[in-house]
Formats: C-alpha cells, sequence, structure tokens
C-alpha cells in the first residue's frame, strides 16, 4: 500500500512537472524550406502543388520561370532533384500537373488544344508528350479538357473521353459522353469524375475509372431549381456537392461517405479531407461551425467540436474558414481575419486541439496550396521572386521561436502617432464585441478630430515580425502584393486602392519589425502625413520597444 | 493492510456492477420502446425548442441609407460611429442609442425553419410597437454601397391605412390568405421583404403566424433584429438641406459633405445644381 502511494505521488508529480513544460512550450511554424519559382505573377495563388512519394522519397513538383520549367523538389528539404524544361512558362490559371502513379504529368494549353507531357521524377526522362485535339469537347471555354488524377489521364474531345497509356501516351480506351444534355467539365479526384450539368436538371456525376476503361459509376444530384448545386474535389480528392440545406460527400468510388444538413448562416465549410485513418468534416449548422472527426474504417465518431466565430456572419472576422489540408499530426487551413497577414488555424487529429497561429505573409500574396505529410504548403509573392514555402508545425517541448510576436505583446497603437501631429485629435483604443462583452483591441487607434468636419484617422498594427530577417521578408511581401503603391518615404507606403469616394487613403507603414495600417477617412494628405508620422516613429523606436516618445516624429 | 485483503469484495462488486447493468440497457430498451408509441424520439429532442425559428439575417446587400435623430458626444460612440462600419454589431448600438432608422425603406431576409413534423406559416405582418413619428432627419449617413439589387419577394408600404404584405409586381392584394408556405420538419424557406415609409418615422415588429399540424391552434412568433430590438424606418425628407449633417461613408470611416457633393449623395443620378 506504501509503495501504490509512493507511485502515485511521484505520478502526480510528473504530471505536475510535464504540464509545466507544456506550458512553457509555445506552439509555432518553422520554415522547412523556401523554393524560388520566379515571376509566376498574382496567378500564383491558384497554383496547385502535387505531393507524391516516389520509390520511398517524398516529392513535390513546383513551376518555375527561370527557366521556364517544372522541377521536382525532395519535399523534406527543398532540394531540386529534376528540372523538366517547358516551351513557356507554366501558368497556373490555364495548366496543371499531377502525379500519375510514380510519374508526373503536365498538361500545358496551346490555344484550344492542351500539350499533355509526362517525365519520369526519378530518372529525369521524359517519357512522352502529345498535342491533345480537344477543341470540339462538349465542356465550358477556359475549363480544363483533360484529368490527370493518381490512376490515369484522360482526355476530352466531341466523340467522348479518352484514356491515355501512362506509360506510351497511346490512347487505350474511348468512352461515349453520358446521354442527355452536351454540358460536361472533369474533376480530379482518384479517378476522373464527369460533370453533367443540365439547366433544369438534376446535375450527375459519372465517375471513370482510366484503369478500367468505363463509366463506373453515375449519381444523380439532388436540385431545387432555386440554388445552385456546387461540386468540388477536397485537397484529400473527396468530391464534395453542396446541396440545398445539405453537403453530400462521395468517395472516388461514388460511395456516399456522408449526407449533412447544413444551416444559415455560413460560418465555416463544407468541406471533407480524409486519408485511411481519419476523416474530417467541417460544415454550418446554426451559426456555429462544427468540426467532426471519424474513423475512415469504421465511420466511428472520434470528437466533435463546436465553435462560434468571434463576430456575427458578414464581418471579416465571422467566417471560421475550413481546415482543409491534412498532414500526419493536423488539420490546417487559412482564417479569415481582420489582419492582413495570413493567419493558420492548426487542428489537432487526435483531439481536435486548436491552435491558430500567424505566418508572416500577406493575405493578399499568399495562399495555401498544398500539404505533405510533415508540412504546410504555402504560395508567397516577393518582389524578387514568388516562393512556395514549407512550414512546419511544431507544439511540442523545445519548440523553437514563432515567426511572429504573439499579438498580445504588439505595440500600442494609440501610442505610434505623436499627439502633436494632430492637434486637437483624440485617441480613442479600439475595441471588439465577443460573446456580449467589449475587448480592448489595443493593435487599433482610433484618432477623432475635434469636430465631424475633420477626418478620423485610423491606425492599426497589423503585424510584428519576431526577427529582422522575417520583418524585411514580411515588408517585401506587402509591397509585392501592390505594385501600384506610391512610396511616402520611411517605409510608409500609400495603397493603390481607393475608398467608395475614389480617393486613395489606405497607407502601410514597416519599421521596428511591425507592419502598420494607416488611413484617414476621405483625407490622402492625412493619410500621407498621418503615415509618415507613424513611419518616423516606429523608426524612432525601433524593434523591441513600444510607443513613440512626443517629438520624435515628423510634422 | 495487506494487498490481498479486498480482493474477494472487489469481484463480488464487479458481478453486481454487471449485473445492474445488463438490467438498467433491458429495462431502458423496453421503456424506450414502450414510450414510441405515443413520443418518438424526434418529438422528445426538439420538445424543448420552438416549432418554428425565425432568423433575420445580418444583410440584404441592398442596405438603404441611415438617418439618426442626434451625432453621438461620448468619444467612444463617436469612435465607432465614426468608423461606418455597417453590420458591425458595435456601430448598430450606437446608431440605436441614437435613434437610427433606415431611410426610405427596409430590405430584409428571414428564414423560416420548422421544428416540427409539418408548420404552416399562415401570415407575416408588420406591428408597429410604437406612436408614429415625424421623419428623422439629425443626420443622414450613405450606406456604403457594395452589394446588389434588392429582389424582394414581398413589399408592405406603412403609409397605408392597412399595412400587408403584398407580392412584387401585383399591389392591393395580400400575399398570405391565399397563399401560405408550409415547411416540413428540417425544411427552411427564404423570404426577401421590403418595408417603405415616406411620411413618417417607424418602430416596428415583424408578427408570423403559423400552424403546427396536429394541434389545431395558431400560434404567433415575435422577429426582431438581431441584437432583439425592435426595427426602425423612416421617410426622407425632400431635399438634403433638412439633415443636420450628411455623412459619405468613404469606405475608411464616415466623412461630412456639404453642398452638390451631399446632394449627389442624397438623390444619386440626379441633377444637383450649386444651388441646392
Amino acid at each position: 500500500m506504501h509503495v501504490r502511494a509512493l507511485i502515485a505521488a511521484l505520478l502526480v508529480l510528473a504530471c505536475a512537472a510535464g504540464s509545466g513544460n507544456a506550458r512553457q512550450a509555445r506552439p509555432a511554424f518553422t520554415a522547412a524550406w523556401s523554393a524560388d519559382l520566379g515571376e509566376i505573377g498574382v496567378h500564383g495563388i491558384s497554383l496547385d502543388v502535387p505531393v507524391a512519394t516516389v520509390g520511398g522519397r517524398p516529392l513535390v513538383a513546383l513551376p518555375s520561370t527561370r527557366p521556364a520549367a517544372i522541377r521536382v523538389h525532395d519535399a523534406e528539404t527543398g532540394a531540386i532533384l529534376r528540372t523538366f524544361p517547358l516551351a513557356r512558362p507554366y501558368h497556373p490559371l490555364d495548366d496543371h500537373m499531377g502525379f500519375v502513379g510514380e510519374l508526373l504529368a503536365v498538361s500545358i494549353s496551346e490555344g484550344a488544344a492542351e500539350r499533355v507531357t509526362v517525365v519520369d521524377p526519378v530518372t529525369g526522362r521524359t517519357r512522352w508528350t502529345r498535342l491533345l485535339p480537344s477543341a470540339d469537347a462538349p465542356i465550358l471555354d477556359y475549363l480544363t479538357r483533360t484529368a490527370i488524377t493518381p490512376t490515369g489521364i484522360v482526355w476530352a474531345s466531341g466523340g467522348g473521353l479518352h484514356g491515355l497509356d501512362p506509360a506510351s501516351g497511346r490512347d487505350t480506351w474511348t468512352v461515349p459522353w453520358p446521354g442527355g444534355c452536351p454540358h460536361f467539365r472533369l474533376l480530379e479526384s482518384e479517378v476522373a469524375v464527369i460533370v453533367q450539368d443540365c439547366r433544369g436538371r438534376s446535375p450527375a456525376l459519372h465517375g471513370v475509372d482510366p484503369r478500367a476503361g468505363r463509366l463506373t459509376w453515375t449519381r444523380r444530384l439532388r436540385d431545387s431549381g432555386e440554388e445552385l448545386v456546387q461540386i468540388k474535389v477536397s485537397s484529400t480528392r473527396l468530391i464534395i456537392a453542396r446541396e440545398p440545406g445539405h453537403v453530400t460527400v462521395l468517395d472516388a468510388d461514388g460511395r456516399l461517405m456522408t449526407r449533412s444538413p447544413i444551416t444559415f448562416p455560413e460560418v465555416g465549410g463544407p468541406t471533407v479531407i480524409h486519408d485511411a485513418e481519419l476523416t474530417l468534416l467541417v460544415r454550418s449548422v446554426n451559426g456555429r461551425r462544427e468540426t467532426t472527426a471519424t474513423r475512415t474504417r469504421d465511420g466511428r465518431v472520434l470528437w466533435r467540436r463546436s465553435l462560434r466565430p468571434r463576430t456575427s456572419p458578414g464581418t471579416a472576422e465571422g467566417y471560421l474558414g475550413n481546415a482543409d489540408h491534412l498532414t500526419a499530426t493536423h488539420a490546417m487551413g487559412a482564417t479569415t481575419t481582420e489582419l492582413t497577414p495570413r493567419m493558420i488555424e492548426v487542428v489537432s487529429r487526435a483531439d481536435g486541439a486548436r491552435d491558430v497561429l500567424p505566418l508572416p505573409v500577406s493575405e493578399r500574396a499568399s495562399r495555401i496550396v498544398g500539404s505533405t505529410s510533415r508540412d504546410l504548403l504555402v504560395f508567397e509573392k516577393h518582389p524578387g521572386g514568388d516562393r512556395v514555402t514549407a512550414y512546419t508545425f511544431r507544439d511540442g517541448p523545445g519548440a523553437s521561436s514563432p515567426l511572429a510576436v504573439p499579438p498580445e505583446r504588439w505595440p500600442d497603437a494609440c501610442a505610434l502617432l505623436d499627439p502633436a501631429v494632430l492637434p486637437g485629435y483624440v485617441p480613442v483604443p479600439g475595441t471588439v464585441e465577443h460573446l456580449g462583452t467589449r475587448w480592448p483591441k489595443p493593435n487599433v487607434c482610433e484618432f477623432l478630430p475635434p469636430d465631424d468636419a475633420g477626418a478620423v484617422v485610423r491606425v492599426a498594427v497589423s503585424w510584428v515580425a519576431a526577427t529582422d530577417a522575417d520583418a524585411t521578408r514580411l515588408a517585401r511581401t506587402t509591397l509585392a502584393a501592390d505594385p501600384d503603391a506610391q512610396r511616402l518615404g520611411e517605409g510608409a507606403y500609400l495603397r493603390s486602392s481607393t475608398g467608395n469616394d475614389d480617393l486613395r487613403t489606405f497607407a502601410w507603414v514597416t519599421g521596428g519589425r511591425a507592419l502598420v495600417d494607416v488611413r484617414a477617412a476621405g483625407d490622402p494628405a492625412l493619410t500621407r502625413r498621418a503615415a509618415l508620422a507613424v513611419a518616423s516613429c516606429l523608426n524612432a523606436v525601433g524593434p523591441g520597444r513600444t510607443g513613440c516618445p512626443p517629438g520624435r516624429s515628423s510634422r | 493492510m495487506p494487498e490481498s485483503d479486498d480482493k474477494g469484495p472487489g469481484k463480488l462488486a464487479k458481478v453486481m456492477l454487471w449485473i445492474g447493468a445488463l438490467l438498467t440497457a433491458v429495462v431502458t430498451a423496453w421503456l424506450t420502446d414502450a414510450f414510441s408509441l405515443f413520443l418518438r424520439p424526434a418529438d422528445l429532442v426538439s420538445a424543448a425548442r420552438p416549432p418554428l425559428l425565425v432568423t433575420v439575417l445580418p444583410g440584404t446587400g441592398a442596405e438603404q441609407d441611415l438617418a439618426v435623430a442626434s451625432r453621438p458626444t461620448a468619444p467612444r460612440d463617436r469612435a465607432v460611429f465614426l468608423s461606418g462600419r455597417f453590420g458591425d454589431r458595435a456601430f448598430d448600438d450606437v446608431v440605436a442609442t441614437l435613434k437610427g432608422a433606415w431611410v426610405g425603406e427596409k430590405e430584409m431576409r428571414v428564414v423560416f425553419e420548422s421544428q416540427r413534423d409539418l408548420v404552416r406559416v399562415t401570415d407575416v405582418r408588420v406591428k408597429e410597437v410604437a406612436p408614429r413619428q415625424p421623419i428623422v432627419t439629425g443626420a443622414f449617413v450613405e450606406h456604403p454601397r457594395q452589394g446588389g439589387p434588392a429582389n424582394p419577394q414581398l413589399t408592405v408600404s406603412l403609409d397605408a391605412r392597412d399595412a400587408f404584405f403584398t407580392q412584387a409586381g401585383k399591389p392591393g392584394r395580400p400575399y398570405f390568405g391565399p397563399h401560405s408556405l408550409s415547411l416540413k420538419r428540417g425544411d427552411q424557406a427564404e423570404l426577401g421583404l421590403e418595408i417603405r415609409a415616406r411620411k413618417h418615422s417607424h418602430t416596428f415588429v415583424l408578427e408570423v403566424e403559423y400552424v403546427v399540424a396536429g394541434t389545431g391552434k395558431a400560434e404567433t412568433v415575435t422577429v426582431k433584429d438581431p441584437a432583439g430590438r425592435p426595427f426602425r424606418v423612416t421617410g426622407a425628407p425632400t431635399a438634403y438641406t433638412a439633415y443636420g449633417t450628411v455623412y459619405r461613408n468613404t469606405g475608411a470611416g464616415l466623412k461630412v459633405v456639404t453642398g452638390r457633393a451631399a446632394c449627389r449623395l442624397f438623390l444619386p443620378g440626379r441633377a444637383c445644381t450649386s444651388a441646392r
């Protein structure tokens, strides 16, 4: 008995010590690697990065403009393994690519046709290339006429859907288009899926097995005739049909995985991601976002989480977004936020525990474009060349320092503008309503004019980077997102966008590792003056300190 | 105490627990089965909920401008008001304290959801909850015009003696009466409503009358705005000069405008001479 008591006491002590350690460790993202793509342009946010394990090695395929090529990278280190030149730079809106078994297929549009090239990422050899005459296919303009799936490649023509042998590029089979109206598009699930969407009739999905060369399943969706049925493929290749009041999820074999009600207002989802162990469904139910994790094998519910947005639907923070990419340990997705840079939501696969972490990239210039078993892949726009960066999430002991300073340690926005610059103005700290209570929002400050004839000046700290390197990276990213911005000086820029009155009254300032938004309602001259004053203040104070000593800012 | 001492009673307790759990399961199954003749599980779940849920959606994308009776004085309220963030809870709260009202008309989308097997909505009507007041002219606040055009299904004018909803394009005949909405359990129906006023300002709520199938009696639910306040709509003066102040919504906050700029705001699309 004494021994038992001793063991229990030791266990309690160990737990206490463990929890203490756990508190010290702060969850964080670290950049595992970053690949330079060259100037992809604004359409880079449409990029979809293929990931596969070939010969036991995880690979990702990324486009490059210098030179025009597709490069195969090691997914763990980012090292370039192979380069496959292209005749012209890859355009993410018109072109697409994917792994087919252990080969990589790239489809490049050439006018009304598409050229498919299949390469071997291990040997670096080009297996074959074919220009596919698909101009007469009954598929809407601007939609892809080929489907590259892990199980095969298909292409569309007026005569039907044709299968290609990935090894040789020869046509192996032809399936005529399904009867009914000739309005089709193609989806890339594990197999190719034909969507037949006819006006006034319920849309139908037809699964095509590229190996068998035949239509293997057909499923008709419910259509109220009032709302459109939206059909998409999730990042893990499940087919998600959003019908009126319901979300229907099918696997690649056309089997119904789930059919769940969704109700107004929309605060997240619907989306579903899965792998062999876990299936995660995100949907909106009565103003809450419901996340349900089930075991893929038998559908047993493992955990369920419900979350209400911070603010009412329709506002910037009223939409919670989706954790729609899956790694070996977490589901991840971008969240909508008032802050300019991207916030990433990380949901533990084990129990649904949730962290929301910043990435030091601008929302206007970044997007999640894929995931590996370890990392989240994010496209980032930079002035010198666009990049895809692999971020690793760490939440255990010994986690490295975060890429950004947590918002609770950001500088007080009211202290970033010398009162002497705006005589008679009254600073009012920002607040936010949450659960019926008003909370301070110290990253925002509104400077009120003495009377309403003057313009309100709003100063909002959007970001504080943890290191100088990240601050430089953030400044470059922000500028790259707005190439027509006007430089005011000292890290202050006037945005090219205009307000409802066609005036440029939005500015941003970088300095002291911080990114600050400044605007004066309908008064560009005052916006400039306030932005320069904030810039002067940030540069005078420097990193690690907050506040602007009176008299230091420019007048 | 030796460790072996408590093994005997522990075994007995385990056996008793197992027998107890088994008996409980059998009795529960029998009771559930017996009760389900009178009451189904769905009824048990929804018994605590109202038969009809009515939700006013926060925006239609075609909101009208606002008029307020006075301007805020407290710094925080001024900051919230001058931010011009329509739809933001804090902005709505400040506007309510200033006796704000939508100018000319109020557009809203209302979603009905049935919590019973069959619910029939037999009437939706406007109920004024305060005496009519003169039109609100303290200040005019432009709505940030970002949404698409309104497309209401039912409209009502509060200037008429008998205010009832009519179908768009069919004036003079009430919609409800000849028509009703039937909803099965879990069904949702959305109505776009437009409530107009020209001569006065009105404070009102919506009353929704419905019948639950099998009960044989009509019930009523009162609908207010998402914050639980009645709606307010006001007529507009003939000229912008009747307003004490005119605010333009710049997208970066409210800005006072005067003269021709104010006139153009108030009468978009019409010529404003410099004399107005």
